[in-house]
């Protein structure tokens, strides 16, 4: 039994890593992430949003549906943390 | 020394007294200029949090307790989803998608100072939902006299 375990390990492990090896290399300037939608907020955010940092225009206008949801995870884990506060101390 | 004195201690008094108003400042610097320089609500909320627990931690949890009662907590707390929930239904409104700011008739404004401004508030909500919502579990969690209102 513990040799299937040690079979399944290995072969998750040598997937990953070759699939690290099918990465771009570290900084390179042509990976994805620099390629995709990057160079149009760098090029557009200034003129679309009025803001002058970039990271703010992506959370609060590109990306403005995912940090209503972190809000809205802030306040219900908050206020589920007090209410369980507050319940038990009866 | 008893374990709940260590904080009473006279150089963490002077200490807090003097680094409370800067931290407080700072905060609100991260919040009003998060949209020029690096910063934001999360942030913000987490630093002005820190200047209040450091400020009770220091000299007297049950007075900040007293002063920020449990319904304040959450009303603090559920400010920063309810103003984001009210910008993004004013953009629906001036006939765009939600959260389209850029579209909302503020007058004398052009679209991008519209849509500058809006993230500004849903900013300043995030930063008061973090603070509120920070400082109530940090309240809760110290226990004590609370009130159960």
């Amino acid at each position: 039994m513990k040799l299937i375990h040690l079979l399944v390990v290995f072969i998750i492990g040598a997937t990953l890593a070759l699939a690290v090896m099918g990465m771009p290399a570290f900084g390179s300037s042509t990976s994805p992430g620099y390629t995709h939608v990057a160079p149009y907020y760098l090029e557009n955010a200034q003129e679309e949003t009025g803001v002058n940092n970039i990271v703010t225009a992506i959370v609060v206008y590109y990306r403005g549906y995912d940090t209503f949801g972190e809000v809205t995870v802030i306040f219900t884990a908050g206020t589920a943390v007090m209410a369980l506060f507050v319940m038990g101390r009866d | 020394m008893k374990a709940e004195d260590i904080f009473k201690d006279l150089i963490v008094r002077t200490v807090a007294r003097l680094m409370v108003p800067f931290i407080l400042l700072f905060g609100l610097y991260v919040l009003l200029h998060g949209h020029a320089s690096p910063g934001g609500g999360f942030q913000a909320g987490v630093i002005i949090a820190a200047g209040f627990i450091l400020m009770s931690l220091a000299f007297n949890m049950d007075e900040l307790k007293r002063r920020v009662p449990l319904t304040f907590r959450l009303i603090t707390g559920s400010f920063g989803p309810i103003n984001y929930v009210v910008i993004g239904i004013a953009c629906i409104l001036s006939g765009g998608y939600f959260l389209q700011y850029g579209v909302v008739p503020l007058p004398s404004l052009a679209p991008a100072d519209v849509s500058a401004v809006l993230i500004s508030a849903v900013e300043i909500g995030i930063g008061i939902t973090v603070l509120g919502m920070v400082t109530g579990m940090i309240l809760s969690m110290t226990g004590g006299s609370d009130d159960h209102t």
